[in-house]
């Protein structure tokens, strides 16, 4: 689905990625977990194409329309309400919108769709960009930490429906964040990125019990992923 | 978003602006203060009441000129903000120009004006254009670059052109500080109006340079009142 070959990004003298290589299959969660400052996010950015490395490449199995980004802020236009701002990708691409309705009612803002941003909790917010990510049916999602400013009730909450989107409609996601407990309950795999972003340090799949919500958060096997990749962390954080 | 009752906002500075009319007036009553240099608010009122006609003639002349002038720098301003903002090259080029315009005192300048456009409106609506434009490109520029990166992300992820990202976003988001840019080129373009009127001799700035010959200060002082006036109104 996607091929990325050692990929390397540096501004200036700065290198932010040095020889990064990684192969994700169709329908995989995948997760980028590492310290601030590691360059997960400008991994992102280049996965995604939104940002050039500057040696390597990055090859897609799908055409450019059919990726989405969700960013770390909602990122909603504010003088647009969220029906709107939902079919706003369309607009940008000169098609007609299709399927609102569904994606509106799929992240639960049917009754919300005529109000505008700053009428909104933080919650709705991310709900509207998640809904905008998925409007235009992407095979490939690529997320940037977004729910790492939520209130962390919110946060499960939405972590617990993107699963839900997830094996529903069996997108292929990448995943960025610096929760490990995020980034266990919600991949197939997680990427622990080194802290001076030369590489991929640790890879783990994540393997679960058939269970949501507090129970799987409070499984012992949830926990011993937890664990390991915390263990991961704090050794490659000294090195 | 919310609106304070008028009452409420106002009358404190009414309320202040009457007991200095009560005190100036007591004050030039009992000689405390040289009605030579500072008129009693009596004096000043009848003085208006002396000139109405020709001081509403020189109103409706002199907010004209300076509404004429502000359209004009509305137009030019937005429309060069919008070039820097496409342009950084454009922007290196032209923005230094506009500050080294800005920081030279219109009052300098207006007998040149004359000597181009000759004793008319043409040279008192160039003088509030000059003067005006300034806080409008600087202000819309602010504006039209204040977008997150991640929102022009939100735009490339879907193609979007460099077109729809100015359109779409930059000018959108850029709307509360152009209408703050208006706000203070409303004042200057006035100023600019009654500097271009002083050299070209009409409207208020005309009446005001007649009356400091003839030693009328009570004109000068109702002069000063009116156009502090037309200044608020677009606040209120």
């Amino acid at each position: 689905m996607l091929k990325a070959e050692k990929l390397s990004k540096s501004y200036g003298e700065r290198k932010v990625l040095e020889n990064i290589s990684l192969e994700i299959p169709e329908g995989n969660f995948i997760s980028l977990l590492g310290p601030s400052g590691c360059g997960k996010s400008t991994l992102l950015r280049i996965l995604s194409r939104l940002d050039e490395p500057t040696s390597g490449n990055v090859q897609f199995g799908v055409r450019a329309r059919e990726r989405a980004f969700v960013f770390q802020d909602p990122t909603l236009l504010p003088w647009l309400t969220v029906r709107e701002n939902v079919e706003f990708p369309f607009k940008l691409m000169h098609e007609r919108p299709d399927g609102v309705n569904e994606v509106l009612a799929k992240v639960g803002l049917s009754n919300s769709q005529n109000l505008f941003p700053y009428q909104l909790s933080g919650g709705m917010r991310m709900r509207t960009s998640i809904a905008r990510a998925l409007v235009t049916k992407p095979r490939l999602l690529f997320m940037d930490e977004p729910f790492s400013a939520l209130d962390e009730a919110t946060r499960f909450e939405l972590q617990e429906d993107l699963y839900e989107l997830w094996s529903k409609e069996k997108v292929t996601v990448i995943f960025v964040t610096h929760s490990i407990s995020e980034a266990v309950y919600l991949s197939d795999r997680v990427l622990v990125m080194s802290p001076k972003g030369n590489g991929i340090s640790w890879e783990q799949n994540i393997k679960l019990p058939q269970l949501r919500g507090a129970e799987l958060r409070t499984h012992y096997e949830f926990n011993a992923h937890v664990e390991l990749l915390s263990q991961k962390l704090r050794s490659v954080k000294y090195v | 978003m919310f609106k304070k009752p008028a009452f409420r906002t106002w009358a404190p500075l009414l309320i202040t602006l009457f007991l200095i009319a009560i005190g100036l007036e007591i004050a030039s009553d009992i000689g405390w203060v040289n009605e030579q240099l500072i008129p009693s608010p009596s004096a000043t009122l009848a003085a208006f009441t002396e000139l109405r006609s020709d001081f509403m003639a020189a109103i409706y002349s002199t907010a004209g000129n300076a509404f004429r002038g502000l359209v004009l720098s509305f137009i030019f301003g937005t429309g060069i903000a919008i070039a820097c903002s496409l342009s950084n090259l454009l922007r290196r080029a032209v923005l230094p120009l506009a500050i080294f315009f800005q920081t030279v005192p219109i009052i300098a300048i207006a007998p040149l004006l004359v000597i181009y456009f000759g004793f008319g409106d043409q040279t008192v609506i160039t003088s509030a254009f000059i003067v005006s434009i300034f806080p409008i490109i600087a202000n819309t520029l602010v504006g039209l670059d204040e977008v997150d990166q991640s929102q022009i992300d939100l735009f490339r992820i879907y193609g979007g052109s460099d077109w729809q990202i100015l359109w779409r976003l930059r000018v959108p988001s850029s709307y509360t500080s152009v209408i703050s840019g208006i706000k203070i080129s409303i004042g200057l373009a006035l100023i600019g109006t009654v500097a271009g009127e002083f050299v070209a001799g009409s409207g208020l700035g005309a009446l005001i340079d007649s009356a400091r010959t003839q030693q009328r200060i009570d004109i000068v002082f109702a002069f000063i009142l009116v156009i502090k006036i037309i200044c608020v109104l677009p606040d209120i």
